[in-house]
């Protein structure tokens, strides 16, 4: 009997729940689901395989304006887009893993990823032509198949859908050899290459499976926003992602999703203060760094067996 | 003398710009448990690292069973079947007993039950702290799991780089006893063991190496002092 089945009657429990929200509610509960993918890519490669890799930010963006820019200048459809932005966000992962492989690691593999965001950002910038600068471009309302997806409702069913569908490839992901050879190269790689594990295989994979499912995570941004400037791919975004792996659990899927929830929602208490977001990811942090190192799914994992992850250590 | 089932032929290898091993030559029978013996830099772990492909070779030929491993990666090594048990042990700190030992099979895929059945028989006080965390274990208890890890993956060739390097007394005899039941089982080993008196009592062969070529290869019942004297002087 295996009882994490009950984790897929979550999504359905959820299914009413919007219709209780007023719209602005319902546009923060999108902005949870969509960075689930976003917490899921970043989480693979820093929690799972263990490298301190900060390009994430880089494959959100390039889902976010592959998708708003393929819809925008030559018309096509946005679920198909999801594709593209995916497969370039994979390709950017793998790119990203090249100072990985080269042996970089720690704070000198962060800033080199770290770069690799910032040159994007740059990128958005100067491209004008495409992304239309600085000054940002609208994204078309998308339809899915007839479907007209102009409302938040709407979109959210669409999201909860992706996002589940995500969370259970991922799972099996990691359940599976992949995610052993993942926790052995966090542990000790020169062991795990030593046991057989081709380390260098599994890093490029876990780079671009991470950053194929956030750039996924990139193109819902893009049509729940509908506007796309280089400024939402900036540092302040890089700390958003990162305190959703922190707060919810390094290595643990459902930490992600509940680290995403509350670094989304949190920063509502300050919806009046602009600018106070930063504040709100470096206190949650640190709060969590200090008191639950293991983040708020190993609080789960300690009050029910069934939350105990099998790679993750709670 | 029997076919050789290694056979290594002008082995050269080192690190960055440094010569360690400047033309080994070795043959190892199947089922011969072989002892490197030598003095400190005369290239023995050089060697046992060359063979697992942890050191890459500059010139020469490994061969096992007739297949060239010189110069792959040390993950297509192990595939090949030459498993090492390193000095620093190189287990998985954080995992327990049976998830180190269940990556030891990882290479196989599927279920590694039947396996991990029969390293317990092997190990009685492995099956006892299966869920312990590794890390938390003595040093003697830490080489019991690397070698039952290595076993794990069926070798046909085992390394064993110092199996009783900083350990207790009690766990150098225990040591012992592993090496001497795998010979038993015909499992062919190559080890560098500092402690000559081990050495002697379980290798059928030792091989003495000086300044990366070996010098001297000899049935392991020789005279203990002549032997030093060849390692040392």
């Amino acid at each position: 009997m295996n009882l994490r089945r009950i984790f897929w009657l979550l999504p359905i429990v959820l299914l009413p729940l919007p219709l209780w929200l007023n719209q602005y509610q319902q546009y923060v509960l999108n902005t949870a689901l969509l960075y689930v993918p976003v917490g899921i890519g970043f989480n693979l490669v820093v929690g799972n395989l263990g490298l301190l890799a900060f390009s994430n930010v880089a494959y959100f963006g390039l889902g976010a304006y592959v998708s708003g820019v393929l819809m925008a200048q030559f018309d096509v459809p946005w679920w198909i887009t999801l594709l593209p932005a995916a497969l370039i966000g994979g390709a950017a992962g793998a790119i990203a893993s090249i100072p990985a492989l080269r042996g970089v690691r720690l704070f000198y593999l962060a800033i080199m990823t770290l770069a690799f965001g910032e040159l994007m950002r740059w990128t958005y910038i100067r491209w004008e032509a495409l992304t239309g600068g600085s000054m940002g471009m609208a994204v078309p309302v998308p339809n899915l198949l007839g479907w007209t997806l102009d409302t938040d409702l709407r979109r959210f069913y669409v999201f909860l859908a992706l996002v589940v569908m995500l969370v259970a490839i991922t799972d099996r992901l990691l359940r599976s050899r992949f995610g052993r050879a993942f926790m052995a190269i966090k542990d000790n790689e020169i062991a795990a290459a030593a046991m057989g594990i081709p380390t260098d295989r599994y890093i490029v994979l876990a780079f671009a499976w991470g950053g194929a499912v956030v750039g996924i995570g990139g193109a819902m941004f893009a049509i729940s926003v509908g506007h796309l400037t280089p400024v939402s791919f900036d540092l302040t975004e890089l700390l958003r992602q990162f305190a959703i792996i922190m707060v919810g659990g390094l290595g643990s899927l459902t930490g992600t999703i509940i680290g995403a929830v509350i670094v989304t929602v949190a920063p509502q208490v300050f919806i009046s203060f602009p600018g106070f977001d930063e504040l709100v990811f470096g206190l949650l942090i640190i709060l969590v760094i200090l008191f639950l190192p293991r983040g708020l799914a190993s609080l789960l994992a300690r009050a029910h067996p069934v939350f105990v992850e099998r790679y993750y250590r709670g | 003398m029997p076919d050789a089932f290694l056979t290594v032929r002008g082995i050269e290898a080192g690190y960055g710009g440094r010569q360690i091993l400047s033309g080994v030559d070795l043959d190892v029978v199947a089922g011969e448990a072989v002892a490197l013996l030598g003095a400190n830099g005369s290239g023995k772990s050089t060697l046992l690292n060359t063979l697992s492909g942890f050191v890459r070779s500059r010139r020469g030929s490994i061969r096992l069973g007739g297949e060239e491993l010189a110069g792959l990666s040390p993950h297509r090594i192990f595939r090949h079947g030459i498993v090492q048990v390193s000095q620093a042990r190189d287990l998985f700190p954080e995992m327990s007993v049976e998830e180190n030992l269940r990556l030891g099979a990882w290479t196989r895929g599927g279920d590694a039950t039947r396996l991990l059945q029969s390293v317990y028989a092997s190990f009685p006080r492995l099956a006892e702290r299966r869920t312990q965390t590794v890390q938390l274990m003595s040093g003697g208890e830490q080489q019991m799991v690397a070698i039952g890890r290595a076993l794990m993956s069926q070798p046909r060739l085992l390394l064993l780089d110092e199996p009783s390097g900083g350990l207790a007394p009690a766990f150098v005899s225990e040591i012992a006893s592993i090496v001497t039941s795998l010979k038993r089982r015909h499992v062919t080993m190559v080890m560098v063991e500092q402690n000559l008196r081990l050495a002697l009592a379980v290798a059928d062969r030792i091989v003495v190496l000086r300044d990366g070529v070996v010098v001297q290869q000899q049935s392991a019942g020789g005279d203990e002092e002549q032997i030093v004297r060849q390692i040392y002087l």
